[in-house]
């Protein structure tokens, strides 16, 4: 009895010294915990998805019969055939209501648990991968260049007869986007409307949640910093983790950004040119010639992934 | 008490200048405040940012380099027909154009000769963009049949005839002379078929002579262009003023007419948007909609400059080029495809742009004033499904400017002309090149 316990609290002293030394890389407990949490989120969330789109499509269901039943009751040769179908329709008018509120609110909690486990997710990955992840705010671009060779406005690609319905280029400016200090109004100056809600995160799901992917500039100032530089090409990591926190590794990775407010894509194009280790991604070629709102979507193919066309969206705001 | 009544002070300041922005009413037009002064600053020359490392080129900042060029760019006994040289397109009096709609070597060409004035600044050269460096774009036309119409051989064994002491001051001595003397004059791998047969005849060590001299004399002529300063216009002697806080100063340099066209070239025309910076561009393509000058054979302007690009043997990734592979980022990440590359033009800088009439890639308008009406009201690309890819992009919205509006962006246009400098070396042929020694 004795010997047994004492082999016990040897095992675990090893496998403790091993743990620690040799392989510092595997995941820890905590990071092992979140990312079980963060999946748990995820999974009600998915689910309060499915129940509100099951309730929303019985909801349309009721709402044609219910379309039927008030034309038959128009239609109702005397009061008490009326009344009995109005019955029947004040009946099915209450179920509506009640799937409708249902499933309203089961999408509220989606949107709720969906925001709760990217957050998770995005600590279990910080917690798992730790040194690699230097920067964990949106990816920004340094506001004090000089060198602000850039266009920078609404620019879109028309029809010819769209051409008398366009506005001038001061026509849409938001008042809050302009520099009220300065009696200059440059429309150049006062960017693109992004929606006011939109998701800059640098810590993204990708959109068949098979991964969970982060970005950010490389740093090539001394000072460390982490600024997209505008007109410069310069270098990123992409780090593509599955749920349960496994590196994606030989991922095949295609790049496309663009800006939705101006038709256009990229002065360059950006490729993988290295995996740095494990589910580290170099990413090289990156330059933005404006400031504004951009897209960066990451097509990722992956051999051992069930879906093989999956990508992950960043939304970026200069 | 104090801390609470200054910010509201500053907010009714600050308020009153946005109901007075850029409106044509605006009392006094010279009224800048600090911020718009901090902004305008970025358009100086003062500001302009040190010229662009050239790693492919290695003797780009040499001054003896450069001298070399000097002589060459001026040097019409190197072109077929011995009277064009590159300052036949590229004029110093007329600020390095040549005033021609399309311009005109030994033939017609299909585009107008831009300005070389700041374009040691751009990552592409042409209008299209079809060359990655200044020393790659200065052997095209030597070689193309309607510009100096040479064989890369025959141009290369004249030039070194001419200036062999020189070419071997900058690159040290030929080894294997009598190669190059030995060579064909007509031998050329982009030439008529005897030009390519002949080339085709030669070892791969001729040919590699002969490319390494070409690629040599368009490095020099890189230096030359790379040594060509713009003088301070007016307005940048208004803007440079304004910094000094010189206010009664800064008001007599420009007319009120020119201010109020410098608050809509910033503001409500928006032209700053893609001419900005001190030397008024942003180096990148655009498709204006500017008429096309042949619509049987549309110009598709930066797609077929990337096709070019692509096939180009003198490149920043060539065995010509002095750079490492990671030194050429831009052609290594080369964008090959999308909608907006069709049709697409380099920003022209602004510069000199009143000095430098007709205007667009082909010379489509022939004064500001028909430039200006285009933008007021444009018409969107022309498309012709059988000649383009896809729908060109479309990158203007109409301005919709009233007449002294117009008027106004034109005379404002006007201050951007540098003065001519006649004691500078580079710019006047004339000086010679003893007098350049002693003044050292």
């Amino acid at each position: 009895m004795i010997f047994k316990v004492n082999y016990n609290v040897l095992a675990l002293c090893l496998s403790l010294t091993f743990f620690s030394t040799v392989v510092s890389a595997v995941p820890s407990k905590q990071s092992n915990n979140l990312f079980n949490h963060a999946n748990n989120l995820l999974d009600k969330a998915n689910l309060a998805e499915k129940k509100s789109s099951e309730e929303i499509v019985s909801a349309n269901k009721i709402r044609k019969e219910l379309n039927k039943l008030r034309s038959k009751v128009r239609k109702a040769k005397d009061s008490s055939e009326r009344n009995n179908l109005t019955k029947q329709a004040d009946n099915l008018a209450s179920q509506l209501k009640n799937l409708q509120d249902s499933g309203s609110k089961l999408r509220e909690e989606n949107k709720h648990l969906f925001k709760q486990s990217l957050e998770v997710f995005e600590e279990a990955i910080v917690e798992r991968w730790g040194k690699k992840i230097r920067n964990r705010k949106p990816v920004s671009m340094d506001s004090e260049t000089t060198s602000f060779i850039s266009h920078n406005t609404r620019f879109r690609s028309v029809h010819p007869n769209m051409l008398n319905k366009m506005g001038t280029p001061t026509d849409n400016i938001n008042p809050e986007n302009v520099n009220k200090e300065m009696s200059l109004l440059v429309p150049a100056l006062a960017g693109q409307n992004a929606p006011p809600d939109l998701d800059i995160s640098s810590f993204q799901i990708s959109r068949k949640q098979q991964y969970f992917a982060h970005i950010e500039v490389v740093s090539t100032t001394q000072q460390g910093e982490v600024l997209a530089p505008l007109n410069e090409i310069h270098k990123w990591h992409l780090i593509l983790s599955n749920l349960s926190g496994e590196p994606i590794e030989n991922a095949n990775v295609e790049i496309i950004g663009h800006m939705p407010g101006h038709v256009h894509g990229l002065p360059t194009e950006p490729r993988v040119t290295e995996e740095v280790e494990p589910g580290v991604y170099k990413v090289e070629g990156v330059k933005f010639q404006m400031k504004g709102w951009w897209v960066m979507q990451f097509n990722v193919t992956d051999e051992k992934a069930s879906s093989k066309d999956d990508s992950v969206v960043f939304n970026l705001v200069f | 008490m104090t801390a609470i009544k200054y910010p509201i002070f500053l907010f009714l300041f600050l308020s009153s200048c946005v109901f007075s922005q850029d409106r044509e009413d605006q009392q006094d037009v010279y009224a800048f405040t600090s911020a718009d002064i901090n902004f305008l600053k970025n358009f100086s020359l003062s500001n302009l940012s040190p010229i662009p490392q050239a790693p492919s080129n290695n003797i780009a900042d040499s001054i003896e380099a450069a001298r070399l060029g000097r002589a060459l760019f001026f040097d019409s006994r190197l072109s077929k027909n011995g009277k064009v040289a590159c300052a036949s397109c590229h004029a110093p009096k007329k600020y390095f154009t040549d005033g021609l709609a399309l311009s005109e070597g030994l033939g017609k060409t299909q585009r107008s000769a831009p300005s070389l004035l700041g374009v040691a600044w751009s990552p592409w050269q042409y209008w299209d963009g079809r060359k990655d460096s200044l020393w790659s774009q200065a052997l095209g036309p030597i070689e193309h049949p309607n510009e100096m119409a040479m064989d890369r051989s025959g141009f290369v064994r004249k030039v070194l005839s001419l200036y062999r002491q020189e070419y071997e001051y900058v690159f040290g001595k030929i080894e294997d002379y009598r190669t190059i003397k030995k060579l064909p004059k007509k031998a050329s791998p982009i030439g008529d078929k005897r030009s390519q047969k002949r080339w085709h005849k030669l070892s791969s060590y001729q040919q590699d002579q002969v490319n390494r001299a070409f690629s040599n004399i368009g490095k020099v002529l890189m230096s030359y262009q790379r040594q060509l300063k713009l003088p301070a216009s007016r307005f940048d002697d208004f803007i440079d003023a304004m910094q000094e806080k010189n206010d009664q100063g800064y008001r007599s340099i420009l007319s009120e007419s020119e201010v109020h066209g410098l608050r809509l070239f910033m503001g409500k025309a928006n032209c700053f948007s893609c001419h900005n910076g001190p030397l008024f561009t942003n180096f990148e393509f655009h498709n204006i909609g500017a008429p096309e000058s042949d619509e049987a054979k549309v110009d598709l302007g930066r797609y077929q400059g990337v096709l070019d690009l692509v096939k180009d043997e003198f490149t920043c990734l060539s065995k010509w080029s002095d750079a490492k592979e990671s030194e050429c980022e831009e052609m290594t990440y080369l964008k090959k495809s999308g909608p907006e590359l069709v049709g697409a033009f380099k920003t022209p800088t602004l510069r000199n742009i009143a000095a430098t009439a007709p205007y667009m890639q082909s010379g489509q308008f022939k004064d500001l004033k028909e430039v200006l009406a285009h933008y007021n009201l444009p018409k969107p690309p022309f498309y012709d499904r059988e000649q383009h890819p896809n729908r060109p992009h479309f990158d203007i919205l109409p301005l919709k400017l009233n007449d002294k509006e117009l008027e106004n962006i034109i005379a404002f246009l006007s201050t951007l002309t540098s003065p001519f400098p006649q004691d500078d070396y580079w710019w006047n042929p004339e000086i010679s090149d003893s007098q350049i020694l002693s003044g050292n």
